[in-house]
C-alpha cells in the first residue's frame, strides 16, 4: 500500500501515540470500527495531531471525521488555514 | 477457619524481571544499587537508587494499554502475569467473581502526575489529556489487573506507604478467610524515581548520601548506615484457599498463617520509642497464627538502613522474642534491592517464601561494622543454608502504621 508523506507521518503518529498496530492502518479504515478508538481516544488523537502538525484542532473539526482518510484531509485543510 | 496458601508469585525488581532473577540476586548477595540514571540527579543530595533496568512492558502489554499506564501499573501488570501463569490459573474459567485483587502502593503515579502538570503549564488547560488521570491514580494497578484477568471479586488498593504491600497481602488473606473470595491477587507496586520524590526524601534527610559507592549505600543494622536507598518494582502473589488449591492441583508455595496491623500513634516519621507499635504488631501476628515466639526461625526485617528504624526494630524484636531473639536469623533484603516503599513488603514476602522452600536465608549485605545497639544475627553478607519452617515479615511506615505477616513452610506437593 503506497502512502504519501503525510499519510506516513500520520501512521507513525497513530502507532506511537495511540498504539494502533501497523497492519490496521489504511486510508479507508474507520476510527471507531476498524481501529476501535472511542471518544476519549478521539480527543487524544486531536491533541497528538496538534503536537505533530502544528495545527489547532477543535471538537467541531473532529465531528465529521470517520475514517483515516478524513483525518488526512483535515490535517491538509488546517495546515492550509495556518499557512 | 479457612486456611490460605500462596500458589503463584511474580515480581519486577531492581534485579530484573521475574522471580528467578530476584532470587538469584538475593542469594548471590549482590547489590542492585547504582547511580541514578532515570533523571539528572547532579544537584540532589542523594544520587543513588535501585532502578529497574531493561524493562519492556510490551513483552506482556499491548502498546495501546501500556501508553495509558504509569510505570507502577506496568510493573504490577507484568508481575501479575507471571504470578497468574505460575499459579496455572487460566482465565476466564479460573477467575471471575470469586477472585479479587488488592494492590498496595505508597504514592501511585507521581511521575505521570508531574508530566501532566508540565503539559498544563506548557500548553494550557485546553490541551486535554484524557488518559492521564486513569494512568496514575493509586488504585489502577488493582483496576487494570482485574480487567486483564477478569477478576470480578473484591477489589481494593491500600496506600500505607512502606507497609502498603504487606497490608495488601494481609487484607487479601482476611478476604479469603472470611469466605468472600477463593483466590486473591495481592501485592504492591511502586515507581517513584523522579526528582520531586527525591527532593522530598532528601529534605527529610532520609536517604543515604554514599554517592561515591552506591553498592555500599544500603547497609541495614551497620554502625555506619546513613539512610535508605530508594528502589522501585512490583511483587504480586496469588493467595488461595487451601482446599480450592488442592482441588485443582495447584502448586503450593507456603501458608500465610497470621497477620496483624497496629499503629505507633507517636510521630509522623520516627518510630515509637523501643519500637512499641512494631513489637505489639509482631506479637499480635504470632497470636493470629496461633504460634509462639520460639516457633519462628527467620525474620525478614523492615531494616531500611536508617538510624532510627534499625535500632528500634532490633529492640522490638528482642522484646517480642526474648531469649529466642539471639537464635533468630534476621535479615534485610533492602540491603540489596533498596527500599521499594509500597512494594517492599510484598517483595519481602516472596523472598521469605523462597527462603522457606529452598532453605536459604538471604543475607544483609554491607554489614561491616557492628552497632552495639543492633546486636542480633543479621546473616551478614553471605546467604546461609538454614532449615526455615516459620518466618515473619515486618513492614513499618511513616505515620507509625505497622504490618506483620507470619508464613509457614508447607510440604512440597
Amino acid at each position: 500500500m503506497h502512502l504519501d508523506k503525510l499519510e506516513l507521518s500520520l501512521k507513525n503518529l497513530m502507532m506511537d501515540r495511540c498504539g494502533i498496530p501497523e497492519e490496521k492502518f489504511r486510508p479507508e479504515a474507520t476510527l471507531s470500527g476498524d481501529l476501535e478508538l472511542d471518544s476519549l481516544d478521539a480527543v487524544e488523537l486531536a491533541m497528538a495531531l496538534e503536537d505533530k502538525f502544528n495545527i489547532k484542532v477543535t471538537d467541531e473539526d473532529m465531528m465529521p471525521v470517520r475514517r483515516v482518510s478524513d483525518v488526512v484531509d483535515l490535517i491538509r485543510q488546517l495546515q492550509g488555514k495556518a499557512a | 477457619m479457612r486456611r490460605v496458601v500462596v500458589t503463584g508469585m511474580g515480581a519486577v525488581t531492581p534485579f530484573g524481571v521475574g522471580v528467578p532473577a530476584l532470587w538469584e540476586g538475593l542469594t548471590s548477595g549482590r547489590s542492585a544499587v547504582g547511580p541514578i540514571t532515570r533523571f539528572d540527579a547532579a544537584q540532589h543530595t542523594s544520587r543513588v537508587a535501585a532502578e529497574v533496568r531493561d524493562f519492556d512492558p510490551l513483552t506482556v502489554l499491548d502498546k495501546k494499554d501500556a501508553l495509558r499506564m504509569d510505570l507502577f501499573v506496568q510493573y504490577a501488570m507484568v508481575a501479575a502475569q507471571e504470578a497468574v501463569d505460575d499459579a496455572g490459573l487460566v482465565p476466564p474459567n479460573a477467575l471471575g467473581t470469586r477472585t479479587g485483587v488488592i494492590v498496595g502502593t505508597g504514592m501511585g503515579g507521581v511521575p505521570k502526575l508531574i508530566e501532566t502538570y508540565e503539559i498544563l503549564q506548557a500548553r494550557g488547560p485546553r490541551h486535554f489529556v484524557p488518559y492521564m488521570l486513569p494512568a496514575l491514580i493509586p488504585n489502577m494497578a488493582a483496576g487494570w489487573i482485574s480487567i486483564r484477568f477478569g477478576a470480578r471479586g473484591p477489589n481494593s488498593a491500600i496506600s500505607t506507604a512502606c507497609a502498603a504491600g504487606a497490608h495488601a497481602i494481609g487484607e487479601a488473606f482476611r478476604v479469603i478467610q472470611r469466605g468472600e473470595a477463593d483466590v486473591m491477587l495481592a501485592g504492591g507496586s511502586e515507581s517513584l524515581i523522579t526528582p520531586v520524590v527525591f527532593f522530598c526524601f532528601d529534605s527529610l534527610r532520609a536517604l543515604s548520601t554514599r554517592n561515591d559507592a552506591p553498592e555500599r549505600a544500603s547497609r541495614p543494622f551497620d554502625k555506619n548506615r546513613d539512610g535508605f536507598v530508594l528502589g522501585e518494582g512490583a511483587a504480586i502473589l496469588v493467595l488461595e484457599e487451601v482446599e480450592h488449591a488442592r482441588a485443582r492441583g495447584a502448586p503450593i508455595y507456603a501458608e500465610i498463617s497470621g497477620y496483624a496491623m497496629t499503629a505507633d500513634a507517636y510521630h509522623p516519621t520516627a518510630p515509637a520509642e523501643g519500637g512499641e507499635g512494631a513489637a505489639r504488631c509482631m506479637s499480635l501476628a504470632l497470636n493470629d497464627a496461633r504460634l509462639h515466639a520460639e516457633d519462628v526461625d527467620y525474620v525478614s526485617a523492615h531494616g531500611t538502613s536508617t538510624s532510627f528504624n534499625d535500632k528500634h526494630e532490633t529492640v522490638a524484636i528482642k522484646q517480642v522474642f526474648g531469649a529466642h531473639a539471639a537464635r533468630l536469623a534476621v535479615s534485610s533484603i533492602k540491603s540489596m534491592i533498596g527500599h521499594l516503599l509500597g512494594a517492599s513488603g510484598a517483595v519481602a514476602v516472596i523472598a521469605t517464601i523462597l527462603a522457606l522452600r529452598e532453605g536459604i536465608v538471604p543475607p544483609t549485605i554491607n554489614y561491616e561494622t557492628p552497632d552495639p545497639e543492633c546486636d542480633l544475627d543479621y546473616v551478614p553478607n553471605v546467604a546461609r543454608r538454614a532449615c526455615v519452617k516459620t518466618a515473619m515479615v515486618n513492614a513499618f511506615a511513616f505515620g507509625g502504621t505497622n504490618a506483620v505477616l507470619v508464613l509457614q513452610k508447607t510440604d512440597r506437593p
